[in-house]
């Protein structure tokens, strides 16, 4: 701090003893990867810099807008009918997606972060179109974001990555910073999507995870997001435009990537043959949720009647509970038993299954001195963990007591023994 | 009363240097204005308000008027109503009305809240009011942002969590009729001159809303109270300072504690006297609270106060502590244990000075002066509001400042001379605020920040990478928020984290980096609830200090090496006989070593070295220049104690007239000034470029000379003691005399040319 009060002075002196077109940065290679920055004359300052390939500039009431279009041949299946009938979305709106991605100029938002490149894809003559409205300078953003506004107001249903928390409320500042206003068609973030479904299987649900994991899609050279808002300095100083076709790239990527997974979720509500297991039980999650329970329960059943021996553990206990709970909220006692009854004799989840299986005895099947014996071993299991749940024991504790309490001291004490 | 025991003991007398009853005030009525809601009316009735204090309607008519003001008002005269009901109005008028409050602390936005919604509860209308600071659920913020009509909070939230999302605060500031801005007088200094700029960019984003506030701002009573609203605010300020509000006489004594050795000037020890007379008025169940000047002094008390009555009072939880670096809850609990009467005593920092709410307090003990007049009457003021008789007694410390204002009680009782003084141009804080506001607005060409050369900041900063220009505008462009890096109230952003290592590492407090060389450097005994703390390892990379609980029977105290070097020179003022100027500093101080220092005896128990990297602070500073042919009349050796002598009356001194804490100054004399080669005495600021302080210096030089010059002159010691110039042990057998000479050429330097 106290370096930096010098430094702002002797600087302060230094320029003003200095002639303003003489001003040069000495050390402006923010994104430079080797190559070096003989920046024309006249550098970037108000959008001089030279643009990417095939870029061009598109008029607007509110002047030019620079757009990089493309595209894509399609094959046509475009059937949204299970992803509108589980989302509760119109299927002719999700036959209109505009699919939405953008580039900012920082991470942490606030009103100072600016989207400086917005890609948009949508269904267009048998194909797909892809537009990049791209940022030329501050003072163009008027301009872009009616370009922008102007594909937001005829899509059927918003398609965004993560764009519930982030692009979205992103634009909605730029709008309000603007004084502008867009309409606001339905949205659909493909993030909670892949959240739910393919959670299970995958360490995280990066778009690039997902790519990998589920669209077998893998990127070559792509640019991390955190060196992004470098990048568009670095253009605005310089004007050189090869560092900015990493970040073209990279958000083509993301926007095409998002049209593939829509069709993919699409495909993977239809039907689960083909799948994995683990997305097979995060398709029968994401069902229960959204309420199709007799579809979920079918689902449950398939995995739990023919789950691989050695399968992953979320396949045992997680998915054993998930069913019973569901088979005793339609009232298949029996059914629900002998699941977890399984479950237990597995140990897989061992404390909620416990509670689970207790709680079934107690109040559906009223065998109480069953129920005192699982809470009881169930008790005695949790001794042994190195570290005790508290929530659980304190469950199991409370049931304890009340069964003790029902079936009276001596027969409870006898089967505390004989458990 | 416990007091009349006290009176009549001649010991205690002897010492009284004033005792002065302040006489009951009547209260002075005026009908609620004309234009006032008649549900407001009936709202104050239904709480037993049928008129209000004449301050009280002047300041509402002026707001309804649409006039910026700044209400002057002592402790509890009830100013919150000069703001509450001019905004109540308006939001009965125009439900779509929104209000904007801002309290220097967290704890006070609370407290406010709760009497706010007393009122608003018997509208019987739908407006809300909310807290929005650190503390408030992230559920609750959208919720606030759309619905709150009056959000409550704080510079520093104001600072990085409103402005700088201001986009999702439409509604608030698209109907924002009024600010309030109370406590003014706590926005001085590096705190004011932040807080000065925070509004600025207020300004700028509710013109992009095109919304204008009234400003009502509320103040202590300070010398400038106009001034300071102004400069901090950018407008136009009208003046409300006629008090209406009633009072119960209160007696008001000074108590100076006997010299117990002349020669060295040593008096009684005012942390003991203090004691003693606190422990008077607790024994005789008188409710009191002590004020200490420093953390440490609090703690000392407080474990003297606890022990001493810890029969009589059954537990120790009948006297607290109570200073900044407890935790929230701590304080809620004491607040309310006072209030209640379950807390019989208190021992505090100026914490408790600011209008939190605990109840009417029987008595007051200032432990020493607490640095400003404004501050003292605040204390004062703790004890007894509106009716009863009630007492407050200053104890003097053997502080230069308090033998000063202990002998002259007319100063004291005189006009207050305090100015807040607050620089809303220092470059470093303006910068930070520029980039802030850049941020938050693109910035047009032309547009005025402040004072500052603003378009050479914004080249410095598009060099940066920062700003980038387009077209007539100048853009935030960097991956960065520049809110988040800058702290309103301190140098470094960054605090010291005190943890327990006994206790599962729970954090225990927090100090800010410039103090912890001196409080937390390793072996220093930490005070903290009256609890030592013995810091094992203090990891300054990583901002922590690890202490465990000890019993020792000593504290810790630091020292610091300094040396200073003169950049650049703003004013002079080369007059006869001594020179004095103002400019541009860099000091640099070294923690050195620290000494044990046993309790009740405080003789010296052992040492230790600190290794700590050496501190820099480039700031502004004000000196005293000795001419060669006025040095050569002393001797050398005497003229260095002479100079030291100089430096520490001065700066007390300074205080005074500056309205600012000991701890903002620092002094350092030197006898061959490296950059003149004669001596010098230098008075620097200790934030980094200053904040007016040592300008202000440089232009009131000739008057706290003078002033300095009575106290040396005035102080019965032989050859220096604490009181004065500092103990001869210091500044040699000489140093007085030395001091006092420089002082009568000093105190003719004449008054600035403006």
């Amino acid at each position: 701090m106290t370096a930096d009060l010098v430094a702002l002075r002797e600087r302060i002196a230094a320029i003003a003893a200095r002639p303003r077109s003489s001003l040069t940065s000495p050390s402006t290679s923010g994104g430079g990867q080797g190559q070096g920055f003989s920046s024309p004359s006249g550098r970037g300052r108000g959008g001089g810099g030279r643009l990417p390939a095939n870029c061009s500039e598109e008029a607007t009431p509110f002047g030019p807008v620079v757009a990089r279009r493309e595209w894509f041949p399609d094959d046509g299946d475009h059937d949204v009918e299970a992803l509108s009938t589980c989302l509760g979305l119109a299927p002719g709106d999700l036959r209109r997606p505009l699919f939405l991605d953008t580039e900012t100029t920082g991470l942490s938002g606030g009103t100072g972060t600016v989207a400086f490149l917005v890609g948009l894809a949508w269904r267009e003559a048998d194909g797909l179109t892809l537009a990049q409205y791209f940022l030329r300078d501050f003072n163009q953003e008027n301009a872009l974001l009616w370009a922008v506004g102007r594909c937001v107001s005829e899509a059927g249903v918003l398609v965004s990555y993560n764009g519930r928390c982030f692009d979205w409320p992103l634009l909605q500042t730029r709008l309000v910073m603007r004084r502008a206003a867009w309409p606001s068609p339905p949205h659909l973030d493909l993030l909670t999507l892949a959240r739910r479904i393919f959670r299970p299987r995958l360490p995280d649900c990066a778009l690039q995870t997902i790519e990998q994991a589920v669209l077998d899609l893998h990127r070559a050279d792509d640019l991390p997001g955190s060196l992004i808002p470098s990048r568009y300095f670095a253009w605005l100083r310089d004007g050189d435009p090869h560092v900015l076709d990493p970040v073209f790239t990279h958000n083509r990527q993301d926007v095409l990537s998002m049209a593939l997974l829509l069709a993919r979720f699409e495909g993977v509500l239809r039907g689960a043959d083909d799948l994995h297991p683990l997305d097979r039980f995060g398709r029968a999650r994401f069902l229960e949720l959204r309420g199709f329970h007799d579809d979920a329960i079918q689902e449950y059943r398939q995995l739990w009647r023919y789950r691989p021996k050695g399968a992953q553990p979320v396949l045992g206990g997680a998915l054993g509970l998930r069913l019973a709970r569901l088979l005793r909220r339609q009232g298949r006692w029996e059914e629900a038993r002998s699941v977890l009854e399984e479950c237990w004799r597995t140990q897989s989840y061992p404390y909620p299954v416990a509670i689970e299986l207790a709680k079934l005895l107690e109040h559906q099947a009223r065998d109480l001195n069953a129920a005192r014996r699982i809470v009881g071993d169930a008790l005695r299991l949790l001794a042994m963990a190195v570290v005790p749940n508290v929530q659980w024991q304190e469950d199991l504790e409370r049931r304890q007591r009340r069964l003790d309490r029902r079936l009276g001291p001596d027969d409870a004490r006898t089967f505390a023994l004989t458990g | 009363m416990a007091l009349d025991r006290l009176l009549v003991q001649d010991e205690f007398r002897r010492h009284l240097t004033l005792d002065h009853t302040l006489p009951a005030r009547q209260a002075r009525y005026a009908g609620l204005p004309d234009s006032l809601d008649v549900r407001l009316g009936h709202a104050l009735a239904a709480r037993g308000i049928s008129r209000l204090y004449t301050h009280q309607a002047e300041a509402t008519s002026l707001a309804l008027a649409g006039k910026d003001l700044v209400v002057v008002t002592p402790t509890a005269s009830g100013k919150t109503a000069c703001y509450n009901l001019p905004v109540l109005q308006a939001m009965l008028k125009d439900p779509e009305t929104r209000a904007l409050y801002l309290f220097p602390t967290k704890a006070l936005a609370q407290d406010q809240l709760a009497e706010l919604h007393g009122l608003v509860g018997e509208l019987k209308v739908d407006l809300k009011s909310y807290t929005y600071d650190g503390d408030t659920p992230v559920s609750a913020r959208q919720a606030i942002r759309q619905a709150g009509h009056i959000v409550v909070t704080n510079p520093d939230m104001l600072h990085t969590g409103v402005l700088p999302h201001h986009t999702r605060w439409v509604k608030l500031f698209a109907n924002l009729r009024y600010v309030v801005i109370d406590e003014l007088h706590a926005y001085r200094g590096v705190f004011g001159s932040h807080l000065a700029n925070v509004l600025r960019r207020l300004w700028r984003v509710c013109a992009f809303y095109d919304s204008h506030p009234v400003v009502i701002c509320c103040s202590a009573t300070i010398a400038n109270p106009k001034e300071l609203a102004e400069r901090l605010t950018g407008r136009a300020m009208t003046l409300v300072d006629d008090n209406g509000a009633p009072s119960g006489p209160k007696r008001l004594l000074f108590y100076n504690p006997p010299v117990v050795n002349r020669e060295l000037g040593i008096r009684r020890s005012s942390t003991l006297e203090s004691q003693r007379i606190a422990e008077a008025f607790l024994r005789g169940g008188v409710q009191t609270i002590v004020f200490g000047r420093t953390r440490l002094q609090v703690e000392i008390l407080l474990s003297y106060l606890q022990q001493s009555l810890a029969n009589r009072l059954g537990k120790t939880g009948a006297v607290r502590g109570y200073r900044g670096g407890y935790l929230p809850l701590q304080r809620r609990e004491i607040e309310h244990g006072l209030r209640d009467g379950s807390v019989r005593g208190v021992v505090s920092t100026n914490a408790l000075e600011l209008g939190i709410d605990i109840g009417h307090l029987d008595a007051a003990v200032l432990c020493g002066y607490p640095g400003t007049i404004a501050s003292a009457w605040q204390q004062i003021g703790r004890a007894g509001r509106r009716r009863g008789a009630a007492a407050a007694v200053y104890v003097a410390s053997s502080s230069p400042l308090d033998q000063y204002l202990v002998n002259h009680p007319e100063y004291f009782l005189g006009r207050d001379p305090e100015q807040g003084l607050i620089d809303p141009d220092n470059l470093l804080i303006l910068s930070a605020h520029l980039q802030a506001a850049t941020f938050e607005l693109p910035l047009t060409n032309g547009e005025p920040f402040g004072q500052a050369p603003v378009a050479e900041l914004l080249r410095i900063l598009e060099e940066d990478g920062a700003v980038h220009q387009a077209g007539d505008a100048w853009h935030w462009s960097a991956d960065a928020f520049p809110a988040e890096g800058v702290s309103l109230r301190s140098a470094n952003a960054d605090n010291v984290v005190i943890v327990d290592v006994t206790r599962g590492a729970s954090v225990v407090g927090e100090m800010d980096q410039f103090s912890a060389p001196v409080f937390l450097h390793e072996e220093a005994i930490y005070l903290h609830e009256g609890r030592q703390y013995h810091v094992d390892r203090l990891d300054w990379e990583e901002k922590k200090a690890y202490v465990r609980p000890v019993k020792v029977d000593y504290y810790t105290d630091a020292n610091l090496a300094v040396s200073i070097k003169v950049l650049e020179t703003f004013q002079s003022r080369p007059a006869e006989p001594l020179a004095v100027h103002h400019g541009e500093v860099r000091v640099t101080a070294l923690p050195t070593i620290f000494k044990k220092i046993r309790f009740h005896t405080h003789e010296n128990i052992g040492s230790g070295p600190i290794s700590l990297p050496e501190q820099q602070l480039h700031t502004t500073a004000f000196w005293l220049e000795i001419p060669a042919d006025v040095a050569r009349q002393f001797p050398r050796a005497a003229m260095q104690g002479g100079l030291q002598g100089l430096a520490n009356v001065i700066t007390q001194v300074a205080c005074l007239f500056l309205m600012c804490d000991a701890r903002d100054l620092g002094a350092y004399a030197e006898t061959r000034a490296p950059h003149t080669g004669t001596p010098a005495v230098f008075v620097y600021e200790r934030y980094p470029g200053g904040v007016g302080m040592s300008a202000r210096l440089f232009e009131t030089a000739g008057a706290v000379m003078a002033a300095a010059h009575d106290l040396v002159s005035e102080c019965g010691c032989e050859s220096g003691c604490p009181s004065c110039v500092g103990p001869a042990l210091e500044v040699g057998e000489e140093g007085k005399a030395v001091a006092l000479r420089l002082l009568e050429l000093a105190a003719l330097v004449p008054a600035p040319v403006r």
